[in-house]
C-alpha cells in the first residue's frame, strides 16, 4: 500500500512539474509566433561577428529560420520539423539534411540552440528542487535524437522563465551553459528574457549572445514548414 | 590569470551595446538583392603523359578567373519575379574571354498555400547526392570540383502542389515539369525538337525524404527515378538515388552518407554506379566512382575556418583526384578558399590523362 501511495505521489509531483515546464514554454513564446533575433559571437580578443535571423515557429515541433545578415549568410534557411532538420543555401539552391549538433553560424550556439523547440516537447522532468526564489528542474531528453541528453534548468518562480540552463551529454560532460537575462515586455502579453548568453568549456574564452528584438504571435500554414518552402521564407516575412 | 580576467571584464563591458536591437534592420522590403564577386587564380603544373600535352603552349601558364553573381527577387502579392545573372571574365594563358549568363529568370504565382506555378528559366536541382545526381533529369551536371556552385537552368513550366499532414506522413508534394527543347530554346539540353514532361512525388514519411519520379521524353525512352534521405541518428544521414531508362538496360544509382563526429569532422561518402558510360567530356563518365569529403570545422579553435580533404576515385581505372584545402570566412563578408588539387593515375586512365597534374587554386569571394 505504501508503495502505491508513494507511486501516486511521485506521479502527481511529476505531473505538477511537467506543467511547470509547459508554463516555461508558454512564457518564452506563444505557441505560434514569428521573431527577430541577433546572434553575436565574441572571440577571446573581443572581436565579434553578428548574425540577424528571422524565425517562424508553429506548435511544438515546427520552426524555420532565415538569415538576414551578414551578407555572406543572407538567404540561408534552416527548417526543423520535429527532429528532422534541413539547411538551404541560396548558392546550392536545394535543401540538404543536417544534424542538430552542427552549427551553421560557428561559435558556441549550435543548430538546436538556434532552432529550439518547446522544452516540454523534447524533455521529461526527472526531478525538481525548490531552492527559494528558483526551482531547479533536472530534465532528461525524451530520446537520443535530442541534442543534449540532460539539462539542469533554474526557473525563476516569479517570472516562470529560465535564468540558467546547463547542458550535458549522456556521459555527464558539460557542453555549455545558457544564461537568460534582461526581462522585456515584447507586447501582446509576451514578457520574457530578451538576452541569452552562453559559454562553453569546449570553447574557452569564447562567448555567444542571442538577443530577441521582436516576438509577435502569428499563425501561418503548416506548408511553410516544408522543404518545398525552405527557400521561400522571405515571402512569409511581415 | 588576473590580466585575462581584466581583459574578459573589459570585453563584457564592451558588449553592453550588443543588447541593443536595430529594428530598422528588419524592415520588410518588396525585393531581395544578394550575390557575390569571385576572383580565382590557378597555379598549375602540366602532366607530360596527357594526350593533350603537345597541344599546350608551355610559355603561358597563368589562369585568372572572375565571376559576378547577382540574385534579385521582387515580390508583389501572389507574384514573385526571381532572377540570377552571372558574369564571367577569364584569362587563361593570356587568352581573354567573357560570358554573360541568365542562370535563372522565372515568375512564380501562388494560387494559395498549396498550389503554385513557376514559368521561366530555372534549375529544379532534383536529387540527394552531393557529388552527382543521376535523377537530376532537368539540370545541368554538377562540376565535381565545385558541386555547390550555381548552375544555369532551363526554360520550363513547373506546377507544384504541396500539403502538410499530421501523422507518419508529414508532407506530400507533387511537381509537374513541362519543358520543350529545340534549336532555339534549351538547345544545350537537346538541339532536336523534344517534349519533356517530368512528374515528381515527394513524401516526408517516417522521418524520411522520398522522391518518386516519372520522366517522359517524346523522342526517347521514358525514365523513372527515386531518391531518399534519412537521419539515422542526430549525426548520421544516409541517402540514395536510382534512375532507370525504361525498356533498356540502362540504369544508374548512388548511395551515400554524411557523418558528423563529436569533434565536428563532417564525412561525406558516396558510391556512384552507372551501367553505361556517358560521353567522356562529361564528369563521372565511367561506370563506378567512390567519392569522399572530410571537412573539419574550426580546427584548433580556429573560428570560422575549416580544413577539408576531397577524393574522387574512379574504381574502374584506379585513377583519382585529391584536394586538400582550407577555407576562412572573414567578418567583412569575404571568404577565402585555398586548395591544392592533384590528379593521379596511370597513363590512359581518366585522371592520369588530365592535362593538368596539380593545381594550387585560390578563390576569394565577396558577398553582398
Amino acid at each position: 500500500m505504501k508503495k502505491i501511495i508513494l507511486f501516486l505521489l511521485t506521479t502527481l509531483a511529476l505531473f505538477g512539474a511537467e506543467s511547470i515546464l509547459e508554463q516555461v514554454d508558454k512564457k518564452l513564446s506563444p505557441s505560434s509566433a514569428d521573431s527577430y533575433k541577433k546572434l553575436i559571437n565574441i572571440e577571446p580578443d573581443g572581436s565579434k561577428k553578428e548574425f540577424l535571423l528571422y524565425q517562424i515557429k508553429k506548435g511544438k515541433d515546427k520552426i524555420v529560420s532565415l538569415f538576414l545578415q551578414p551578407d555572406s549568410e543572407k538567404g540561408r534557411s534552416t527548417l526543423r520539423l520535429d527532429e528532422n532538420m534541413w539547411l538551404y543555401l541560396p548558392e546550392v539552391g536545394k535543401p540538404i539534411r543536417i544534424t542538430s549538433m552542427q552549427s551553421v553560424v560557428g561559435g558556441v550556439f549550435n543548430n538546436s540552440d538556434i532552432m529550439q523547440l518547446d522544452f516540454s516537447a523534447e524533455y521529461d522532468i526527472k526531478s525538481e528542487t525548490d531552492e527559494g526564489a528558483i526551482i531547479v528542474l533536472d530534465l532528461k531528453a525524451k530520446n537520443e535524437t535530442v541534442a543534449y541528453d540532460k539539462l539542469l534548468m533554474d526557473v525563476d518562480k516569479k517570472t516562470v522563465t529560465p535564468t540558467k540552463i546547463a547542458c550535458y551529454t549522456s556521459t555527464g560532460m558539460l557542453i555549455k551553459t545558457l544564461y537568460y537575462e534582461e526581462m522585456k515586455d515584447f507586447g501582446g502579453g509576451i514578457v520574457r528574457p530578451a538576452v541569452i548568453e552562453t559559454d562553453s568549456p569546449l570553447y574557452k574564452g569564447y562567448k555567444s549572445i542571442m538577443v530577441y528584438g521582436k516576438i509577435t504571435e502569428r499563425n501561418v500554414s503548416d506548408e511553410l514548414f516544408t522543404i518545398e518552402n525552405i527557400g521561400k521564407v522571405q515571402e512569409f516575412r511581415k | 590569470m588576473k590580466p585575462l580576467h581584466v581583459i574578459l571584464f573589459a570585453a563584457v563591458l564592451g558588449n553592453a551595446g550588443d543588447y541593443d536591437f536595430d529594428l530598422d534592420a528588419i524592415e520588410v522590403k518588396p525585393y531581395t538583392l544578394s550575390g557575390y564577386l569571385k576572383g580565382e587564380n590557378k597555379l598549375q603544373r602540366l602532366n607530360e603523359d596527357s594526350p593533350l600535352f603537345h597541344t599546350k603552349n608551355k610559355e603561358s601558364m597563368k589562369t585568372y578567373a572572375s565571376e559576378g553573381d547577382v540574385k534579385f527577387a521582387y515580390f508583389q502579392d501572389a507574384l514573385k519575379l526571381d532572377s540570377e545573372v552571372m558574369v564571367n571574365y577569364n584569362d587563361v594563358d593570356g587568352e581573354y574571354s567573357d560570358a554573360y549568363t541568365i542562370a535563372q529568370l522565372f515568375v512564380q504565382y501562388k494560387f494559395d498555400q498549396n498550389n503554385l506555378i513557376e514559368v521561366g528559366k530555372k534549375a529544379p536541382k532534383w536529387g540527394k547526392g552531393y557529388f552527382v545526381n543521376p535523377i537530376a533529369f532537368f539540370d545541368r551536371k554538377k562540376d565535381p570540383n565545385d558541386p555547390d556552385a550555381s548552375r544555369e537552368g532551363y526554360v520550363m513550366a513547373n506546377y507544384r502542389y504541396n500539403k502538410s499532414y499530421d501523422g507518419d506522413v508529414r508532407n506530400v508534394s507533387f511537381d509537374l515539369i513541362v519543358m520543350q527543347s529545340n534549336d532555339h530554346m534549351n538547345s544545350d539540353f537537346s538541339q532536336k525538337k523534344e517534349n519533356n514532361v517530368g512528374f515528381k512525388a515527394y513524401f516526408l514519411a517516417y522521418d524520411t525524404d522520398i522522391d518518386l519520379i516519372y520522366y517522359h521524353r517524346s523522342e526517347q525512352s521514358d525514365k523513372i527515378g527515386l531518391d531518399f534521405s534519412k537521419n539515422l541518428q542526430t549525426n548520421i544521414e544516409v541517402h540514395g538515388e536510382f534512375a532507370k531508362t525504361l525498356g533498356a538496360d540502362d540504369y544508374a544509382y548512388l548511395v551515400g552518407l554524411k557523418y558528423l563526429t563529436e569533434f565536428e569532422l563532417s564525412i561525406t561518402s558516396e558510391y556512384f554506379y552507372q551501367k553505361n558510360q556517358s560521353s567522356k567530356s562529361e564528369p563521372f563518365y565511367d561506370h563506378q566512382y567512390f567519392m569522399n569529403k572530410f571537412s573539419q570545422k574550426e580546427p584548433f579553435d580556429w573560428l570560422y575556418g575549416s580544413l577539408y580533404y576531397k577524393n574522387i576515385y574512379n574504381l574502374e581505372d584506379k585513377s583519382m583526384q585529391n584536394s586538400f584545402g582550407a577555407t576562412y570566412s572573414f567578418k567583412n563578408n569575404m571568404l577565402l578558399d585555398i586548395s591544392y588539387n592533384m590528379n593521379d593515375g596511370q597513363i590512359g586512365s581518366e585522371y592520369g590523362s588530365k592535362l593538368v597534374q596539380d593545381t594550387l587554386w585560390t578563390k576569394l569571394y565577396w558577398y553582398f
